[in-house]
């Protein structure tokens, strides 16, 4: 006994079975992405700050769209070879889909590293500068540090006493350890050498004995350079990590470095502002020179006096600052030492190989010595902004912004529906060869049934190209 | 088909369940991994059941604390843990902590599985004539989706945060900013279990509802055309398209709150959030507001996931029971037609506090009145069926029939919340608990359980007993009134739905008293119990009653297990007499389903047609046949 109507049409609906289920599937994709569509104006519209446009290289969006596009008209082609019952013919036009979506996923992979590397950093009257950091990292270091905490977090004990994660602190301290040796004295005196095992069996000792921590002192003092993620919080003696280990000594260094390459000072202007004097005498004041220095200062009001002169010629009865692409232009800066004739005073921040190799591979991310080499216009200063004048910091992942936090979400799901298409393609490409003998017909709907998956995800990309880069 | 079902009518002595042709299975792949809807569906079934009586285990103890705040919990105080119950007594954490799980579970680990994906999967196959369901494989996958999400929401106890706290709704930003500090890993804690689980739970659902509407489109038999189809096959197809396109909104909003906890994004978090006087690192510019309409976008067509399996069950329990033909069959197929386009346009109407301002609330104000037009069409309809019918009272028939005025209650209750005004005050009070309880409780499973009376025959062979099933079933309705009704008096009064102790600590607001409130004091006082005249007081007969509710439920559970030894043996295929094709089928049903290929000939509640020999002429009957040649054909 089999199940009707998995091949052949039924007469009355029209359609066999997994046709219809994929058609009733793809109208749940729909309210999916409707949704997240629906969150984007929602956000866009509600949004307290400059909405981020025409931030995204539109040519990676572009050569995407192509690539989707063609790789639709292979799958269709795909089918068709099976419909005339050509297998060779099948198995070239669905190797060339799938590459398709490899090429999809290899530039979405170079867009997101450029996107892991660039950092935009709030003071705290709202200018923004953005960049690289030097080295791509930002550390918290903390010397002379003598005594560890580590914590049991005894009162954890949950439900039936079973806790199925283990809350304690763990050795993961010890990966910023950068001098010295984690020698330590306990309590009662005796030399113990830290590790993840050694941790685990004091805990579980002083857990025995009832106790909340366990003191450890270092037998010669030591430096950490800690990643701040890492940090729930710090200060000038202590640092305290996310598993609850306490280190106690001196911080010695918490300033970020950054290769600038854009200033942003439009969250200093209130939203409802109209005259555009207040707001440049504003701009005029903005912690952003302090940290960049009055040069760039001076640069950046040369700058905003040719696009308002620019401005005042085209558009002379708009009220200026009621024009976003005015206020984008004219309130935003981007910062380079060659267009600026400054090579002189160019920064080279030590760069290692690693590091070099990285930013090799994101296009956007330029490292100085690069710029030197090359002589192209990507040589940014480097600045030193201390940790107290900054409001808030983050590379341009979902956390910078509800701009690249929708772009993420909308374009890492997009992402693993082309992924998930492409491993179901593949499956009839390379398990298909059985059936193809059997029942040409069958795979023939299996591959249409994928076919009109494919093109749904075609489809939402020819949705979100315009509203990512080009709105 | 039809040839293999030929050959099955010569095998009169065979058991169904391994006479097609296949090898016999493994225990393992007939009942664990099994692709057959109806395993599937008793795998669903029997699943829901669990997570029901772990959900109403929940409630109980936050019964407990309501009742007697600040004294230890008998007999389990000691196992909630030191940190969450300290000498047995239940924390306000802790109570939060059972609060949301307890909502979470009965909707979407319990009910929703229940009844529509266990009675779904067993009966709608069986009542449109199909062998299966369009895509059994997926099927399976469905159940698996649903059986780690819901095991992983409830490991997510054993986190050494504990699970989810923030209530079933989940609203941000509380429920991004709670458990965020002072933890090791973001992804180990309990409320962000909860959104991984959901969005197990929520793929299960649309996997589920993609094969149920396919089914229900393209594999019904021959003769079976729209009008034909039974009353809960329509139900359950509206209720199909429900799950599939509310359940993506809530989807996002999963994934989005997912983000904001673990990537650290602003979707529902507003600019310039404190928490404990710190600004948190976080970039702002999100809108709390965006989380409340994705998720009621889900939430209020869910309400109808919930309710819609329930009058299903009931549409079929009662015109067997009765003898007479559903009254209205066509209205109510057009009223739940209705009913679902509906539900997608009310949601709002649960965000009146939100300040979304009077245009939006107003227009989701009409449509919720609008949407009471198709519900009570459904209720009038089986209520005008009783009329003039010859009525059988047995246990399934006592759960139906009870369903109707505690759904009513629960419908009527909820009209008054539709107006603005009205809910401004009634927001968040007792009264929206014991209006929607009513709905589920009362309403949904007591309809289940009739379901769960009027079926077993089919499903083990055998009867439940229906002595118990009295047992069970009077003291239900009145320990449910009990429970319930005091909730609305409160609820008028202004208790807050989130008191952990039941309003002690606001004891001078919450000093009124009535004459019911006085009545179950003096009720207590007979027995040398004293019990505060307040309507604080009637805190302890609601648990009371809860507790009662529990002890009334041991019958079910013996009646449950010990029926498929133990019960009265069915003595034909069709042992109520009922029209519809589920009866025309093997008991219990082999795989496959159908002995010979199932055609509908009529419509599906043709009972005591004048001139008819019977007062039953199923469905599956040829005409000129007789119900007796019928009946004693598939007998063993």
């Amino acid at each position: 006994m089999e199940i009707p109507y998995t091949v052949k049409a039924r007469p009355d609906t029209g359609l066999w079975n997994a046709k219809m289920g994929i058609w009733l599937f793809l109208a749940s994709e729909v309210m999916l992405f409707g949704g997240l569509f629906s969150a984007y104006i929602f956000l866009r519209i509600g949004a307290d700050y400059p909405w981020p446009v025409h931030v995204l290289n539109p040519w990676y969006g572009f050569i995407n769209t192509l690539v989707l596009i063609f790789s639709s008209i292979t799958v269709l082609q795909a089918w068709l070879a099976l419909k005339m019952r050509k297998w060779g013919m099948y198995q070239i036009w669905m190797v060339l889909t799938i590459a398709c979506a490899g090429a999809f996923m290899c530039i979405k992979t170079v867009e997101y590293n450029d996107k892991f590397h660039h950092y935009g950093v709030q003071l705290n009257d709202g200018s923004v500068l953005e960049g690289h950091l030097v080295n791509n990292e930002y550390l918290v270091k903390f010397g002379e540090v003598k005594t560890v905490t580590l914590a049991t977090r005894l009162n954890a004990k949950g439900m039936l006493g079973i806790n199925l994660v283990n809350p304690a602190s763990d050795a993961g301290f010890l990966k910023y350890l950068v001098e010295g040796k984690p020698e330590f004295k306990d309590e009662s005196g005796n030399i113990v050498t830290l590790d993840s095992s050694v941790v685990a069996k004091l805990l579980a000792e002083a857990t025995k004995n009832k106790k909340p921590t366990v003191k450890l002192t270092a037998v010669v003092p030591l430096k950490f350079n800690i990643e701040p993620a890492r940090l729930a919080a710090y200060d000038k003696g202590k640092a305290a990590f996310r598993d609850g280990t306490e280190i106690e000594g001196k911080l010695e260094d918490d300033t970020m470095r950054l290769l600038v390459d854009k200033v942003d000072l439009r969250r200093l202007i209130p939203t409802q502002e109209e005259n555009l004097g207040k707001a440049v005498a504003d701009v005029n004041d903005a912690d952003a020179w302090k940290v960049l220095g009055p040069e760039w200062k001076e640069k950046y009001l040369k700058h905003y006096k040719e696009e308002s002169g620019k401005f005042a010629k085209e558009h002379d009865k708009q009220v200026p600052l009621k024009n976003g692409d005015f206020v984008r232009e004219a309130f935003t800066m981007e910062i380079s030492l060659h267009e600026n004739g400054a090579t002189a005073h160019q920064v080279k921040p030590e760069i290692n190989e690693k590091e070099t190799h990285k930013a090799a591979e994101s296009p956007q991310h330029m490292a100085p010595t690069h710029a030197a080499e090359g002589g192209g216009h990507h040589d940014h200063p480097e600045i030193a902004i201390e940790k107290k004048d900054i409001h808030f910091y983050s590379n341009f992942t979902p956390k910078y912004n509800n701009y690249f936090a929708i772009y993420f979400a909308l374009t890492g799901l997009h992402g693993l529906h082309v992924i998930g298409g492409a491993i179901v393609l593949s499956y009839f490409l390379f398990f298909g060869k059985k059936m193809f003998k059997e029942n040409p017909e069958h795979l023939a709907n299996r591959v249409e049934t994928g076919g009109l998956f494919w093109h749904f995800v075609d489809l939402v990309w020819i949705f979100l190209f315009p509203l990512l880069y080009l709105m | 088909m039809s040839a293999t079902a030929i050959a099955h009518d010569d095998l009169k002595n065979t058991d169904h369940a391994h006479d097609h042709g296949h090898k016999k299975q493994s225990f393992l792949w007939k009942y664990i991994f099994s692709t057959d809807h109806k395993v599937i569906g008793l795998q669903y079934g029997l699943t829901a059941m669990v997570f029901l009586l772990f959900g109403f285990f929940l409630m109980m103890v936050m019964r407990y604390s309501i009742a007697f705040p600040g004294k230890p919990l008998p007999l389990f105080g000691t196992l909630l843990g030191e940190r969450w119950a300290p000498g047995g007594v239940v924390s306000p954490d802790l109570y939060n902590m059972f609060g949301a799980m307890h909502g979470t579970i009965m909707v979407f680990l319990g009910i929703v599985p229940l009844g529509f994906a266990a009675f779904g999967n067993y009966i709608v196959p069986l009542q449109i004539g199909a062998i299966d369901m369009a895509f059994p494989k997926l099927n399976a996958w469905s159940y698996w989706l649903f059986f780690v999400g819901g095991v992983m929401m409830l490991l997510s106890f054993f986190m050494p945060t504990g699970a989810a706290q923030v209530g079933w709704t989940n609203y941000s930003p509380l429920a991004t900013t709670v458990q965020y500090l002072d933890v090791k890993n973001i992804f180990f804690t309990g409320q962000t279990q909860w959104l991984v689980s959901m969005i197990f739970i929520i793929s299960s659902s649309l996997l589920g509802a993609v094969n149920f509407v396919t089914t229900i489109l393209n594999l019904r038999c021959k003769g079976m055309t729209w009008m034909r189809m039974p009353f809960f096959v329509w139900a359950m197809l509206v209720t199909g398209f429900l799950l599939l396109l509310a359940f993506p909104p809530l989807e996002v909003a999963a994934i989005l709150q997912l983000f904001d906890r673990v990537f650290g994004s602003s979707f529902f978090l507003p600019t310039g959030l404190v928490e404990a006087n710190q600004h948190l690192d976080i970039s702002g510019g999100g809108s709390p507001l965006l989380y409340q309409h994705l998720f009621w976008f889900l939430g209020h067509p869910e309400v109808y996931v919930l309710i819609l399996p329930a009058i299903a069950t009931v549409a079929e329990v009662i015109p067997c029971n009765i003898r007479r033909p559903l009254w209205g069959h066509k209205t109510m197929i057009y009223a739940v037609l209705v009913l679902g386009f509906l539900s997608f346009i009310v949601w709002a109407h649960h965000m009146y506090l939100t300040g979304m301002g009077s245009v939006v609330s107003t227009f989701f104000q009409i449509t919720t009145v609008l949407i009471s037009v198709p519900s009570v069409i459904l209720l009038t309809c089986l209520m005008i069926s009783l009329w003039g019918g010859s009525i059988r009272f047995n246990t399934a028939m006592l759960f139906a029939c009870a369903f109707l005025p505690m759904f009513g209650i629960g419908g009527l209750t909820g009209l008054p919340l539709a107006f603005n005004m009205i809910d401004l005050f009634l927001h968040d009070t007792y009264y929206v608990i014991g209006h929607f309880h009513y709905v589920v409780a009362p309403g949904t499973i007591f309809a289940l359980f009739a379901g769960i009376y009027h079926w077993y025959p089919k499903i083990t062979g055998r009867f439940m007993s229906e002595k118990l099933g009295r047992v069970h079933f009077w003291p239900s309705l009145v320990f449910m009134n009990l429970l319930f009704a005091p909730m609305m008096i409160q609820g008028m009064a202004g208790f807050h739905r989130r008191w952990y102790d039941g309003g002690k600590a606001f004891e001078d607001t919450t000093s009124v008293s009535n004459w019911f409130s006085q009545g179950w004091s003096h009720f207590a006082g007979i027995f040398g119990v004293h019990v505060e005249s307040t309507m604080i007081g009637l805190n302890s007969l609601m648990s009371f009653a809860a507790w009662g509710l529990a002890i009334a439920q041991i019958p079910f559970i013996i009646n449950l297990f010990f029926s498929i030894k133990g019960g009265k043996k069915v003595t034909c295929d069709n042992p109520w007499h009922a029209t519809t094709m589920e009866w025309d089928t093997p008991t219990p049903p082999g795989h496959g389903n159908f002995l010979h290929e199932p055609v509908a000939y009529r419509n599906p509640y043709e009972y005591s047609v004048p001139g008819a020999e019977d007062d039953y002429t199923p469905q599956f009957l040829p005409d000129g046949a007789k119900v007796e040649e019928k009946l004693t054909r598939a007998e063993h």
